[in-house]
């Protein structure tokens, strides 16, 4: 079947909104910057330019453009005095409002009463939109829609906001780069194998031959080729053969007349590139019509072999080590055996790697490097003199110890009170019948009522990967220390945290104990999330959170008031826990005071932290792959579940079979454990990525130009499925020695359920960003941007096994961002 | 009652504009996710709209809503509930005039 990515008849798009999208959207423009300045207001206000939206140089609409620091107050100032909208009948400004798209009218929307369906009924509008969710509503559909068009350009304003957001999460932050994949296609080109692809309908997802208990390198390889970085740089020939040092000599063999063989052969003697076997396993996977359901990764196996002794024969290996081993020989495979472009023709050079000058401080440019490097921080301060020693190191991912317990999360861990609000403007003047006492009863009354009906559950404590984080990054006492600065010997702590997050987060739970007696496996189950806010855990995070235990002072030098509310130009953390030491005296006497010290310290240290920043946006990640291990430490079998194209797959060795998120997570045992039964957890490692990738616009770029492509142009991608980079559409392209271009078009099949339109859940419980498509707005023209932009237009779609009854998959979407209090 | 609606009102603009809801909705997300709520909820739905009978396409956010409401309200940790209340009550008490104190 051909599937033609730009025909648009095949989205179930509302058809009311036609011609008048183009007015929808020059709405939009005004109502967006102000619906994003109500809703991150104080997010703003610390960034360091204020009303940052203008970061954005799109983003006039909102904020005069001046560069100047007047410029900034008087953003700022704009943004602190905007007023709230609120109902236009019954002046509520809570209650999910809704903005009228055809005139000014502001409606909230009740259960029951909703006063803008009310008013686009009566003034017969068509379109309004979420204020806070910023979702289009059509009163003729009757329900939310998600037009192309107009998703397309509210992921673009995402876009430019998405700047000033995480900028004002941890101002002067940089945030690293990728750089895109090169691509030879001319736009020509890239247009003729946009129409003329196809694409096979389970391409993608294949299961992988049990070569002899080699299990452990099937996971592993299921968690790379569904590594959406990795994936996207292997499909459009980040690596080939052909350019391979080593590959080549097996690929000019396969070439050869007589042999059919596209796969590339393996090497003579005992040379083996990661790379390439990986490329031909991608390859495999991908290859549309598959006959055999599952693949033997025999070229790999080999590699592992060749280039990892330790790992040879057909014991069991551990999954992590395996990684560790895979990822390593590819980064050798991805820079000292990549030829370059005089070597292909026949002069000698030096290796590629040796004219990559990067050291400790420049990262690696390599593509393994660059998805999954990331630096850890570590901080020492001696408790003597208070001088704080930072270190600083490279990590490919994440091994956590699982905590022995969790902290209850009783009240005394949790939440930081908040500012105590001075200022005599916050002070309502209110009719005297209306006092504290009453709205006291009112707040009691109500959750004794709700408390009966959710008791039944329990509340036994879960081990959450959030636990871990915490656990990971607490603060650990060092016995003796030589301090460098008070040259004295004397206590110290040490903290650990990330200082540079990667695109693609591994991490690895650490269930294999080894006592001096024995080893044994621990099968706590630990809880993993969805999506996975790692703001709490990164250095500017835990900075800001020491500095506001020690109460100092801030980075301006300027003493932190103990005193008034909102602080905006200081962090969050120092306002919040420097007040939360002085409750106010109108405090109630059982306001929870933090425990600064005390047993369990650590763990609920960590939970004020989340309390304490603003969440970046930038350090927003979503689960793609789960490793699963099965069984006891010596023996047991791994298995992985995987996210394609939206859909959860089990990849059992040759077995792949659909799957749910609640296995994924578990439910089953979620249930068990938070009930206090005895449950067990197997989820040995988990990879997520982050949902916006921030990345070089790097046309043509060839394993040469990836030092110099800092130089390039810089952009931002969003993704709607967790996914940035789908390979469904891309495009592979084999250019021959006699230049002529044999390509094919992986893409996809287009199935009939479409993520499109559906209904959504709302009111207060989630709200769906829906499977957002279209490119953003802020694309460039360039070649790559072309191979890119597709890339981006083609996802977020469900593509159904061909064998199997269609079934309904509700969109990924970035739920519950938005609870309405 | 005229009056108690215009301070729930007058309450609700000042919890908006303090940067309040902004600050308690972030640690409530952060709480939720956590607790695995949101994947739970998340999942719940699927199901509804994969059970409706008019087809997945027929499903409005108000249905789904309307039916996930109960399951979402009782999967909130209790925990969480009373500390998001000791919140909301001590915004109402910095809020409102010691009258009766």
């Amino acid at each position: 079947m051909t599937f033609n990515a730009h025909t648009k008849s095949q989205h179930i798009t509302c058809p009311h909104l036609g011609s008048k999208t183009k007015a929808v959207v020059d709405r939009l423009k005004v109502l967006v910057p102000y619906a994003n300045v109500c809703r991150h207001r104080q997010a703003l206000l610390q960034g360091r330019r204020g009303a940052a939206a203008s970061g954005g140089s799109e983003n006039r609409e909102a904020t005069p453009a001046t560069g100047s620091g007047d410029g900034d107050r008087s953003r700022k100032r704009l943004v602190d005095e905007m007023p709230a909208p609120s109902c236009f009948t019954c002046h509520t400004p809570a209650d999910r409002l809704h903005a009228c798209l055809s005139c000014d009218f502001f409606g909230c929307w009740r259960r029951g009463s909703s006063h803008i369906k009310e008013h686009l009924r009566e003034s017969n509008h068509v379109f309004a939109i979420d204020f806070a969710r910023l979702e289009l509503f059509c009163n003729a559909c009757n329900d939310y829609v998600y037009d192309q068009a107009v998703t397309g350009w509210l992921r673009g304003a995402y876009i430019r906001w998405y700047a000033a957001l995480c900028d004002a999460a941890e101002p002067e932050a940089k945030r690293p780069r990728i750089v895109s994949t090169g691509s030879d296609l001319s736009p020509a080109q890239a247009k003729y194998l946009r129409d003329h692809g196809t694409v096979g309908p389970c391409a993608g997802v294949r299961g992988l031959h049990n070569l002899g208990a080699t299990c452990y390198l099937s996971v592993v390889l299921q968690a790379l080729l569904h590594n959406p970085l990795l994936r996207g740089w292997m499909l459009s020939d980040g690596h080939h053969p052909s350019k391979c040092r080593v590959g080549r000599v097996g690929w000019l063999r396969s070439r050869a007349p007589g042999t059919g063989d596209a796969q590339p052969v393996a090497a003579d003697g005992d040379a083996a590139c990661m790379a390439c076997e990986l490329e031909g396993a991608v390859q495999a996977v991908h290859a549309p019509g598959a006959r055999a359901p599952a693949f033997g990764p025999v070229g790999l196996l080999r590699a592992l072999w060749v280039l990892r002794g330790d790992l040879a024969g057909y014991g069991q290996q551990d999954a992590h080590e395996c990684l560790m081993a895979v990822l390593d020989a590819l980064h050798v495979g991805f820079t000292d055996n990549v030829l370059a472009a005089g070597e292909l023709e026949g002069r000698d050079a030096r290796p590629l790697a040796s004219r990559l000058a990067h050291s400790h401080v420049t990262p690696c440019p390599c593509l393994v490097h660059q998805a999954f490097a990331g630096v850890l921080q570590s901080t020492v301060t001696c408790s003597r003199c208070g001088t704080t020693t930072h270190a600083h190191d490279p990590m490919l991912d994440i091994s956590l110890d699982i905590p022995a317990h969790v902290p209850r999360r009783e009240t005394s861990g949790g939440l930081v009170p908040a500012p105590p609000v001075t200022s005599t403007s916050y002070r309502l003047t209110t009719p005297t019948s209306f006092t504290a006492r009453a709205v006291d009863a009112a707040l009691t009354d109500e959750p004794r009522r709700r408390t009966q009906t959710s008791a039944s559950h329990g509340s036994h404590p879960v081990v959450t990967l959030q636990d871990c984080l915490a656990h990971y990054t607490r603060v650990e006492r060092l016995g003796a220390y030589q301090c460098a600065s008070c040259k004295a010997e004397a206590a110290a702590t040490k903290q650990l945290s990330v200082k540079e997050l990667p695109p693609i987060l591994a991490f690895q739970l650490k269930r294999f104990e080894r006592t001096r007696a024995a080893a044994a496996k621990i099968d706590t189950f630990v809880r993993l999330p969805q999506h996975l806010d790692m703001t709490p855990y990164t250095a500017a995070a835990v900075a800001a959170h020491s500095l506001a235990l020690s109460g100092v002072r801030s980075s301006n030098g300027n003493i932190v008031s103990n005193t008034g509310n909102a602080l905006p130009d200081t962090l969050a953390g120092i306002s919040l826990h420097d007040l939360a030491r002085q409750p106010p005296a109108d405090m109630p006497k059982d306001t929870p005071v933090p425990i600064v010290d005390g047993p369990g310290g650590s763990a609920a240290l960590g939970k004020r932290r989340t309390d304490a920043t603003h969440s970046n946006p930038a350090c927003q990640y979503s689960l793609f792959c789960v490793i699963d291990h099965l069984g006891q430490m010596d023996t047991g079998h791994y298995t992985a579940y995987a996210q394609h194209r939206g859909q959860w797959y089990l990849f059992d060795d040759a077995h792949v079979s659909r799957a749910d998120i609640r296995d994924v997570l578990a439910f089953a045992d979620d249930l068990r454990a938070r009930q206090g039964r005895t449950s067990r957890g197997r989820a040995y490692m988990a990879f997520y990525a982050k949902t916006v990738l921030d990345y070089h616009d790097g046309a043509q770029i060839g394993p040469e130009r990836l030092v110099s492509a800092s130089a390039g142009s810089s952009n931002t991608r969003i993704s709607a499925s967790g996914e940035w980079i789908e390979d469904a559409g891309v495009v592979r392209t084999r250019v021959s020695a006699s230049g002529e271009v044999r390509a094919e078009r992986r893409g996809r099949k287009k199935g009939s359920a479409q993520p499109k339109k559906r209904g959504r859940p709302s009111k207060d419980v989630l709200v769906a960003k829906g499977s957002v498509q279209g490119p953003p707005s802020a694309s460039s023209d360039s070649d790559g941007e072309a191979l890119w932009a597709r890339m981006e237009k083609s996802k977020g779609e469900l593509v159904p096994m061909a064998s199997e009854p269609v079934r309904f998959d509700p969109p990924k979407n970035d739920y519950a961002s938005d609870v309405s209090l | 009652m005229a009056d108690g609606m215009q301070v729930r009102e007058e309450l609700l603009r000042r919890f908006i504009e303090s940067g309040e809801r902004e600050r308690l909705q972030e640690i409530l997300r952060n709480k939720l996710l956590a607790s695995g709520w949101q994947d739970r909820v998340k999942d719940r739905c699927q199901r509804i709209i994969r059970e409706s009978e008019n087809g997945a396409d027929k499903v409005t956010v108000d249905e789904i809503a309307e039916k996930v409401t109960p399951y979402a309200r009782a999967e909130v940790p209790e925990d969480i509930k009373s500390e998001f209340l000791e919140q909301a009550r001590a915004f109402v008490y910095r809020s409102l005039p010691d009258t009766e104190n």
